[in-house]
Parts: structure tokens; C-alpha cells; sequence
């Protein structure tokens, strides 16, 4: 049913809509298909040499995503080089002037550089931590919940953060802080403690980013730790209810230790990314107000606004660069340290 | 049942392929015209098919091409102008103007040099008149052609005309920004839903410069000096300035000012809904006219400055360096820009289906709920002084908008734009510097103890360097006029 | 005892779940608002005049509407099913430690998460090259391998037992045979999670239409909505600039409409969630499996 059902959709598409795919797309498919129908029935054939088979059988199944990966990661990848030049749209990326490390000095020479690297540092950091935290107590505290309709419920409610865009997000943030009209403000007239201005305070502000992020990501990253708990045998627990363990102690002897491989691999992602800041969370909460980037301003905030005045696409390709070489080092770094501590949980 | 979802998947990948690889991918060109495409920045229109068959049985007549005039959502014109400039395909011509900077993408070669097309289309060469093919100049090369609109600059006060008649505003009395305040004052005690001021334009709605100075860069200003030179300067340096600033500032505390304006980034409903009493706007002939289309309510448009020529950025129309045909495509220019039934069948649609003759070059459009073709496009090409005139239009609204044009004041300097090749550092830190006091701009906030601060910023930010950079750059253009 | 606790565990659950849903509570009143109160006594919890003419604005365009949303239901659909296949696809044998090349082909995946060309030459190679511009394939055929959700199932099927794959090698299977009979079934909840996030990052993308998309036809859902915010932005900064002629003011939709949309837009997504909860909650037995 659900097979004639995908079928049917497919056929409308071809039909309804004009579909261009070019020709060496189709070879790619055709040939990776044939890669992989063909080896089968070789292997078929050749059924003797079992540990090989088993080997070859396996890097066939990564044939086709290698090639996509390959397709649309790597080809691309080719125009980082676009930091090393003097763009210009007649030259193209080919043809623009080398200027070496040009683009690098400019933003490592800005006076500016020390505020907004620590800013993305620092902010980024207590994200992972807090988002961490946070979204791990919430999967545990959901696994304990017995009945089955009150976890969907909560979990319905609370990925519901994760839909609303930050523009969206940046108008409520604006109710609520608003100094005139705020809610939070009105809330502290009725009290009569007088109202705080809170678009001109910088120091509070990591602290609502912070509320913000963990607010924003908790309910969809614990979605993913609960599966993980889900996901952990019956009879891991039945043993541990026998012996007679406390609901604490099978927390921490069980659930912990099965929910660290996939803890450690997030937060090693994550600090792949901690050079880069989630734009719009930045940009939209902040409403962009210049007081506050002393604490708020981070890299892609900062290259958002010279763009808009300087235009320059290759010093934008050659920040990205650099918040990627970044990412990478500290990926490694990560990686290894965690390698040391227990050889099963690493990314690479 | 997963690796029977997985393999039907390949299959239908394979057989969409094999049948795609039959389907023929254009439309068929019946009689082999080339096609010329047009980016404009707008929101797509229904009928537009329509239009752009009839436009192309007058355009394969007279130059022997089609148009294909494609409107792009204005939020990603930018994006998209970028790529497109950058894979150098996608586009013949395009708008220039606040939604696709001209002057950088010029620098960088996405435009085609226009000088030698130009001589071959003299007609258009004259219906654009010479002071806006200065302002269209970079490095003394012409790379866009200006749309023929309004240019001339020049601040407006635009009131509420219910409360002007309410308070007896004495329209005459008014020369300069700053007498509007006893009117603010009554309005504020009067009316205390209202705002009495909006201050979007800042400072600039009052006059701290001559007109033979030029603000560059939002912060420096060019000061003509006796011999003809100029000095460059930053503005906070500037006397009159600072007064206005301290102007600003007194009128906030005095309750002119909404308090929130630090913070608020949106006030598009409020201005629809009429909250604010005083607005501020470019002075055009028919302003009063628009404003009332847009909000339903009556203004009063005062001028309170002397008009000057704007340059580069108001909007024009460039053709891509990467073209393949663009003798074809400077020749439609033309057309646009002379063709009077062209230019209105374009920024109107077609007469019956989506607007109604009323007078000789007078339209009334079909209500927007039915048409299929609503634009709003007729500043974005062509010539606007051969558009059909809309209701609440004066009949001599072209005429006048023109008039105001060749009497506006041209500044030595039509045409400098700022180079910030080596003073891209600077720029960005004053730029950080200048947002981070932009309230300084609005009034709200003390302007002693911040103007000093922000004095200090600056100097640190290398506003020296921009402004000796910028001197030199000046002397040069001069120099090579 | 044990009831206490849940009582507990249940309120400060609840709790939490008011203090989260508050803004998207008040994203729904405004919308519900009629526009005038809001200019003149700002947001309020509980509308005070309960006004529906914000969402009659958004549908206003139905046929716009259903095309999207067929559009956008194709494509994320497709995209979610075909992904999450090649992604176990790769996930399975780099799950195995006996891979050989197992850490560099991690690593080819992982390089692509920090390094990228930059949305220059994306684009081009998306236009010129595979001409996928104006085509459906441009929202499903780049990102369906997310090296991400890659690293995800991997960790998840590293922690199936040996013992099942140890038997099933002794039966003679082959490693094909082993992914389709063994692993995927048995990972039910990582894939209903990986297939959830696929179809809903999918389901939000907005920014492929507006740098690929010409034809109306193709636009997606996300889209059609977001480009009202986008170009709300890029007028607002025409009138800051004083080009007023720019701004039909009457166009840009009011405070209202914004919430609306917003509503609209998060609300298929929050729909299709309990559809997929039934994985994660329904709890695995791997020793039925083995017996």
C-alpha cells in the first residue's frame, strides 16, 4: 500500500512537474546503482571468500552516499579559495588577483577582534553547557513518567520552541522586555520596583541569550536523548529492580553510562560549530542595538554589518574559513582527549 | 518493507531521469528572437504572462528581441543579484538601487560599461538628462542607466492635515525643520495618543550642512571651503550639528519623541494607522497624493530644504558585463525609457483587463482583489515622466517633478562615491562606534556625556584616517572631472 | 511512595511546559487580536477582541496555499524517506569496527560539517552545472546526507549487541541481509528520530526557494510565508533610507498577520510530531527479537 502510495506521488511528480535533471546526475545514479546490483550479484557468485565479501558488501553500502557527499560537499569546496583573492564577478573565482592572507588581516587587525571572538567563545560555551544539562535532565526526567500520554504531551509542548523562527521569537522577546509597554516592566510598576531598561543593559544579556538558546533547543535535543534511553534493553532493568537498586542508583549506574557515547559525540559536534554563532538568535533578539555588543556581538553579527557597507564576498569566505579551521582544530583536540578517556566514544 | 521503499526510490530516480532526459527544456521560441531577461524587484504577478506577450509584439517589431521581464521577491533580491552576478548568468539587465547597491557591484565588474552602447543610442542618451549620467559615473565610466524619476533630495515635513487644520498650522510660517516645535508642543498636550515627532530621519531632517557639502558614510561630512577644496571632516565635529543633536535631545525630554525609540525596530503599522503627527520623507511633487492613497488620510507636505541632486543610489537600470547581447539589451533600454506605450503597458498592464482610460493619460486601476497585474512598478524602469497619471495625481506632476530635477542644486561632488579599499578596518569599527551611540541620532539620550564618549570612540576607530583617505579621494575625482 | 513521585515529576513537568509554551501562547493571541488594540494597548494574553480576519489574510491565496503545501509535502516526504536511507546506509558500516578505512571515512563525512566552498560557488554549481534550478530535486537531492545524523545512528547502532550479528554471520548472511533484516528494524526509534528531524528541517526550508525557485508552482510552504517577513525587512530599511515611493505601506501585513503565519507555519510541523512518537515510546525488546 504505502509502496504504490510512494509510487503514485512520484509519477504525479514527473507528470505535474517539469523535471530537469542533468545528464551526468542520471550516469552518476545509473552507475552507482549498477555499482551496487552488480556487486550483489557477484558476490553472489563468488560466496567463498567470506571475510572479504563481508568488507566489499560493506563499502558498497557507502558507495552512494560517499558520492553524494562527494557531490554536493566537496565539488563546492573548491571555491574556498575565494578567501585568498580579490573577488571580482568579472574575473569570477577563477580569475580574481591572489592577495594571500589579505582578507585575514583585516579581521584579525580590527579593533574589534577581542570583543567579538570572546563573545562567540564565551556565549557559545555556556550554550553547549547549559543546552547539555538542560535537555539531559528533561529526557531523564521524561523517561521516569509512567503514563504514556502525559509524555507525549509534554514532549509535544515542549518542541514547540524549536518551530518558532527568531524573528518571531524576537518580537516576543520585545514584549517582554519592551521598557515601556514590556510585560516584565508593567509587572515591576504594579510592585512598584521601577522598571529596567533592558535594551541598554548589556551585562544581563548573556544571561537572556542564554535563557533564549537553552529555551529554544532543549525540547528537540532531549527528543533525541529520550530515543537514545528508549532504545536501552528491558533487561538491563528487570536485573537491577531484582537486586533491589534505587531509582537513583539505577539512574546513574545504567542510564548515565548508555547515554554517554551519544553525549560525548553532540558536544564534540557542537564545538565544531562554537565559532560560529546561530545568526538570527543574535541579530533578532538583540534587535540589533548597538549598546549592547559589547557582551552580544559575535563574529557573524560583526561580518553581517561590514558586508552591508564594504560588500567585500571574499572577506566573508575568508572568515568562514577561519571559524571553520577553528571548529576543526578543536574538534581534534576534543576527539583525542575523549579518545584517551575511553577509546569507544569518539567522532572520528 | 524499508528496502522495498529504497529500491522503488532508485528505480523512480533512474526512470524520472531517463524520461526527463526526453522532455524538452525550452520553450519553444517560435521565431528565434533572442530573449532578454529583466530582474526587477516586486511581487510576482498573475498576469504578467499577458503583458509580456503584448510588450513582445512591439519589442520584436522595433529591435527584433523578446523581454522577459521576471519580478523577484524583494527580501531575496539582494541574495539572488548576488548570485546571479556572481555565476554570471541568469540576467541581461537589472535594478539597481537600495535592494542591489550599485556602486559596489559596479566596482567589482558585474556591470557592463555603457559609454560605447550609449553612442549608439542616441535617443536614449538624451532622454536621460546630463546630471544624472554624472551621478551614474564610476571612476569615470558610466555602468547603469539612471531611471528618469524624481532625484533631486530634498527634506519634507508631512503632517496629518486633520490636526494641522485642528491646531491652525500656519503652513507659511514654516522654513526651516525646527519651526514645527510650538506645533509639536500643542500637539503633544492636545493629543496624548499620538506621537508628536518621528525622528526616523534623525538629525538629517534638519539642515547642518550647506548645499555644496556632501555627507559620506553617515559619519563624515565634505565641507566646501572658499578656494573650491574640500575638508572632510566627521560630523560631530560640526557645530551646527551638534546643535541639532542637543535639539533632538531637548525635544525628547520635552515628550516629542516617543520614549521606546531605542528600541523599537518596526513601526510600519503605526505610521499606516497615522501615530505619528509630524513625519519627515524625500519632498516630491504628489507626495501628499501618495500618502493619501497609502493611509486614506489627508497630509500637508512642507519642504524645509533646498533640493539637491541625489547620485548613485537612487535607482537605475544596468545590463551584466556577462551578457551576450548587449547592444540588444542597451537597445530595449531605450525603448523602455521613449516608448511611451510600451513603458505604460509594462508598469500598468493592459488597458480594459487591468486599468481603465479615464482622461488621455489618465488611468484608474481595476480594484487590486481582481487584477492580475498591480505592479507598482513605474519608478522601477523606463521613464517615469511618460507614466500614466493615477488618481490624486496632479495633472502636471511630471512636469513639476522635472522642473524640480533641473533646479535642484548639483554639488561638486555628483558622481564621488567613497572608495574603502584600504580603509575597510576603519570603516567597520566606526561603523560598530556609530551604532553603538546611534541614539545620539534620536534624541534619546543625553548628548553631553555620550557625545564625548563617542567623540573618543571615533578617534580610536581611525575616523582621522577616513577622513585624510577620503580628501585625497576627493581631490582626485576633482581633478579628474 | 512511587505515586508521590509521579505526582511530583508530573507538576514540575507541567510547570515547565507552561513557562516554554507562554510565548507561542502569546504568539497565538496576538494573531487572534484585532489589529487596532494592539497599536493602541500593546500585547495582551488574552485578545481583547477575538478577530480571525489575520488568518482569512493569510488564506486569502488558497490555490497558493494548497500548492505550497503539495509541494513542500512531495518534497519532504521524498527527501525524508531517501535520506534517512542513505544515511544508515553509511551509518551501519561505520558502525562496524572491523571497517577498514572506518576513521577516514568518518572523517570525509566530518569535514563537510566545518568546510564548505561558501554559497558562491554552491550556487553556481547548482545552476550551472546540475541544473537544478526551478526543478523539485533542488529542495531533496543536496543535503541528504547529513554526516550530523550520520554520527547519530552510527553511535546507535554501535550499541546493538554483538551476539545478533555474531548469529547471523554464522547463519551466512550477508552484510545486505543483516541491514535489512536486523539493524534497521531493530532501530526503530533512531530512525522515526532522524526521520522526524529530516522531514522537518526539510518541511521549514525557505532559503532554497528564494535563491532557486522562480516558478510560483514550486515554491515551498516556508516560503510563502517567510517572504512576507523578508520583505517587511528590506522595506523597513527603505524608509529608513527615505525612499518612500519604495513602501506601499498598505502591502506590508500588520502585527496580526505576522503572528498568524507564524502560527500557520509551526503548526503542521507540531501535528506531525505524535505521528512519530509512537517509536520512541513504544519501547524495545531485543531479546523477542533474539527468540
Amino acid at each position: 500500500m504505502v509502496i504504490l502510495f510512494y509510487y503514485r506521488i512520484l509519477k504525479k511528480s514527473t507528470l505535474t512537474l517539469i523535471i530537469r535533471i542533468d545528464f551526468y546526475v542520471t550516469k552518476l545514479y545509473i552507475m552507482s546503482v549498477a555499482f551496487i546490483f552488480g556487486r550483489r550479484l557477484y558476490l553472489k557468485k563468488h560466496k567463498d571468500r567470506f571475510l572479504n565479501n563481508n568488507q566489499l558488501q560493506l563499502y558498497s553500502l557507502c558507495a552512494i552516499p560517499i558520492i553524494q557527499v562527494f557531490i554536493f560537499s566537496y565539488l563546492p569546496m573548491f571555491g574556498v579559495i575565494m578567501a585568498f583573492k580579490d573577488y571580482r564577478f568579472d574575473k569570477g573565482i577563477l580569475g580574481s588577483e591572489w592577495v594571500g592572507l589579505r582578507n585575514f588581516t583585516y579581521f584579525f587587525t580590527s579593533n574589534d577582534f577581542w570583543v567579538i571572538t570572546r563573545n562567540t567563545l564565551f556565549l557559545n560555551g555556556i550554550f553547549i553547557l547549559f543546552g547539555t544539562i538542560s535537555s539531559l535532565i528533561l529526557a531523564i526526567a521524561l523517561f521516569e513518567v509512567i503514563k504514556k500520554v502525559n509524555i507525549k504531551i509534554y514532549q509535544t509542548i515542549m518542541i514547540t520552541p524549536h518551530f518558532l523562527s527568531w524573528v518571531v521569537v524576537g518580537y516576543m522577546a520585545y514584549a517582554l522586555l519592551n521598557p515601556e509597554f514590556g510585560m516584565i516592566n508593567t509587572m515591576l510598576k504594579n510592585m512598584n520596583m521601577g522598571t529596567v531598561p533592558w535594551y541598554t543593559k548589556p551585562n544581563v544579556w548573556p544571561i537572556i541569550l542564554s535563557i533564549a538558546s537553552v529555551w529554544k533547543g532543549f525540547g528537540m535535543d532531549s527528543v533525541i536523548y529520550y530515543a537514545c534511553l528508549m532504545g536501552i534493553d528491558e533487561t538491563l532493568f528487570e536485573a537491577a529492580r531484582i537486586d533491589g537498586a534505587s531509582r537513583f542508583q539505577i539512574i546513574k549506574k545504567i542510564i548515565i553510562p548508555s547515554l554517554i557515547p551519544l553525549i560525548t559525540i553532540l558536544i564534540i559536534l557542537k564545538i565544531g560549530n562554537i565559532f560560529r554563532a546561530d545568526f538570527g538568535l543574535f541579530y533578532q533578539l538583540t534587535r540589533d542595538v548597538g549598546e549592547l555588543y559589547s557582551t552580544t556581538d559575535v563574529i557573524d553579527t560583526y561580518i553581517f554589518r561590514t558586508m552591508r557597507v564594504i560588500g567585500d564576498m571574499s572577506l566573508s569566505s575568508a572568515v568562514g574559513l577561519l571559524q571553520a579551521v577553528v571548529g576543526f582544530v578543536l574538534v581534534l583536540t576534543t576527539n583525542y582527549i575523549s579518545g584517551k578517556i575511553d577509546p569507544d566514544n569518539t567522532l572520528l | 518493507m524499508k528496502k522495498f521503499i529504497g529500491s522503488i526510490l532508485v528505480v523512480s530516480i533512474m526512470a524520472c531521469s531517463l524520461a526527463a532526459c526526453s522532455t524538452d527544456k525550452q520553450k519553444l521560441n517560435a521565431e528565434n528572437l533572442p530573449v532578454l531577461t529583466w530582474l526587477v524587484p516586486g511581487d510576482k504577478q498573475a498576469d504578467l504572462p499577458l503583458v509580456l506577450d503584448e510588450a513582445n509584439k512591439i519589442i520584436g517589431s522595433k529591435i527584433g528581441a523578446k523581454i522577459d521581464l521576471q519580478f523577484i521577491d524583494i527580501g531575496g533580491f539582494t541574495e539572488r543579484m548576488n548570485m546571479n552576478l556572481a555565476s554570471g548568468s541568469g540576467f541581461d539587465m537589472c535594478f539597481t538601487g537600495y535592494v542591489n547597491p550599485y556602486y559596489l557591484a559596479a566596482k567589482k565588474g558585474g556591470y557592463c560599461e555603457l559609454d560605447e552602447f550609449l553612442e549608439k543610442t542616441p535617443a536614449l542618451k538624451k532622454a536621460v538628462p546630463d546630471y544624472a549620467w554624472k551621478g551614474a559615473k564610476v571612476d569615470g565610466k558610466i555602468y547603469a542607466v539612471p531611471n528618469v524619476q524624481i532625484m533631486a533630495n530634498s527634506v519634507s515635513l508631512i503632517i496629518q492635515k486633520k490636526y494641522a487644520d485642528k491646531y491652525n498650522l500656519d503652513i507659511d510660517s514654516i522654513k526651516r525643520a525646527e519651526d514645527i516645535e510650538p506645533f509639536l508642543e500643542k500637539i503633544k498636550n492636545g493629543e496624548p495618543s499620538l506621537y508628536p515627532f518621528d525622528t526616523s530621519w534623525g538629525v538629517a531632517t534638519f539642515d547642518s550642512f550647506s548645499k555644496d557639502d556632501k555627507a559620506l558614510l553617515k559619519y563624515t561630512v565634505a565641507l566646501k571651503q572658499a578656494d573650491g577644496s574640500y575638508k572632510v571632516e566627521p560630523m560631530l565635529k560640526h557645530d551646527r550639528y551638534v546643535q541639532y543633536i542637543n535639539l533632538l535631545r531637548t525635544w525628547y525630554e520635552k515628550g516629542y519623541i516617543r520614549k521606546d525609540i531605542a528600541s523599537i525596530m518596526d513601526d510600519s503599522q503605526e505610521r499606516t494607522a497615522g501615530k505619528y503627527a509630524v513625519m519627515v520623507g524625500t519632498y516630491k511633487p504628489g507626495l501628499a497624493a501618495e500618502y493619501l492613497t497609502r493611509t486614506g488620510q489627508e497630509h500637508v507636505v512642507i519642504p524645509v530644504s533646498e533640493p539637491v541632486l541625489g547620485d548613485g543610489n537612487a535607482t537605475m537600470t544596468a545590463i551584466s558585463k556577462k551578457t551576450k547581447k548587449p547592444l540588444e539589451a542597451i537597445k530595449l533600454i531605450e525603448l523602455m525609457n521613449t516608448d511611451k506605450t510600451l513603458y505604460n503597458l509594462i508598469s500598468f498592464g493592459i488597458e480594459g483587463k487591468h486599468y481603465s482610460k479615464i482622461a488621455e493619460n489618465r488611468i484608474e486601476n481595476v480594484s487590486s482583489d481582481k487584477s492580475g497585474y498591480i505592479p507598482n512598478a513605474s519608478w522601477k524602469f523606463g521613464n517615469q515622466f511618460n507614466a500614466y497619471l493615477l488618481p490624486g495625481q496632479e495633472d502636471d506632476v511630471w512636469k513639476k517633478t522635472q522642473q524640480l530635477n533641473d533646479r535642484s542644486y548639483k554639488n561638486d561632488l555628483l558622481g564621488f562615491v567613497v572608495n574603502t579599499d584600504e580603509i575597510k578596518n576603519e570603516i567597520s569599527q566606526c561603523e560598530t562606534v556609530a551604532k553603538i551611540y546611534k541614539v545620539i541620532n534620536n534624541g534619546s539620550d543625553t548628548p553631553k556625556t555620550y557625545l564625548d564618549n563617542y567623540i573618543k570612540k571615533m578617534d580610536e576607530a581611525g575616523i582621522e584616517k577616513i577622513c585624510e583617505t577620503i580628501e585625497r579621494q576627493i581631490k582626485e575625482f576633482l581633478l579628474n572631472k | 511512595m512511587k505515586k508521590r513521585k509521579q505526582i511530583l515529576l508530573n507538576i514540575a513537568l507541567a510547570i515547565l511546559c507552561i513557562i516554554v509554551i507562554f510565548p507561542f501562547i502569546l504568539v497565538l493571541a496576538i494573531s487572534l487580536s484585532n489589529e487596532n488594540d494592539i497599536i493602541n494597548s500593546g500585547y495582551k494574553i488574552i485578545p481583547m477582541h477575538l478577530d480571525f480576519s489575520s488568518y482569512i489574510y493569510v488564506f486569502r491565496n488558497p490555490k497558493a496555499i494548497l500548492d505550497a503545501y503539495k509541494v513542500t509535502f512531495i518534497f519532504s516526504t521524498i527527501a525524508m524517506a531517501s535520506s534517512v536511507f542513505l544515511m544508515a546506509m553509511i551509518a551501519y558500516p561505520l558502525s562496524r569496527k572491523t571497517l577498514k578505512g572506518r576513521r577516514t571515512i568518518s572523517l570525509y563525512l566530518y569535514f563537510t560539517m566545518l568546510f564548505s566552498g561558501g554559497l558562491v560557488p554552491t550556487y553556481i554549481l547548482f545552476t550551472e552545472y546540475l541544473n537544478l534550478a526551478d526543478s523539485i530535486w533542488v529542495y531533496i537531492l543536496p543535503s541528504l546526507v547529513s554526516p550530523w545524523y550520520v554520527f547519530i545512528m552510527r553511535t546507535f547502532f554501535a550499541d546493538i549487541p554483538e551476539s545478533i550479528i555474531e548469529s547471523a554471520y554464522i547463519d551466512g548472511a550477508s552484510e545486505y541481509k543483516i541491514f535489512f533484516k536486523f539493524i534497521i528494524p531493530l532501530s526503530k526509534p533512531v530512525i522515526a528520530t532522524v526521520a522526524l528531524f529530516v522531514f522537518l528541517i526539510k518541511w521549514n526550508d525557505w532559503y532554497t526557494s528564494m535563491l532557486y525557485i522562480n516558478k510560483e508552482s514550486l515554491i515551498s510552504l516556508q516560503y510563502l510565508l517567510q517572504r512576507i517577513m523578508l520583505n517587511i525587512t528590506m522595506l523597513q530599511r527603505s524608509t529608513e533610507m527615505g525612499m518612500g515611493q519604495m513602501v506601499n505601506i498598505a502591502d506590508i501585513p500588520t502585527e496580526t498577520v505576522r503572528m498568524a503565519m507564524a502560527v500557520v507555519v509551526a503548526g503542521p510541523a507540531l501535528l506531525v510530531f505524535p505521528f512519530f512518537q509512537k517509536y520512541f515510546v513504544q519501547g524495545l525488546t531485543v531479546g523477542s527479537v533474539k527468540g
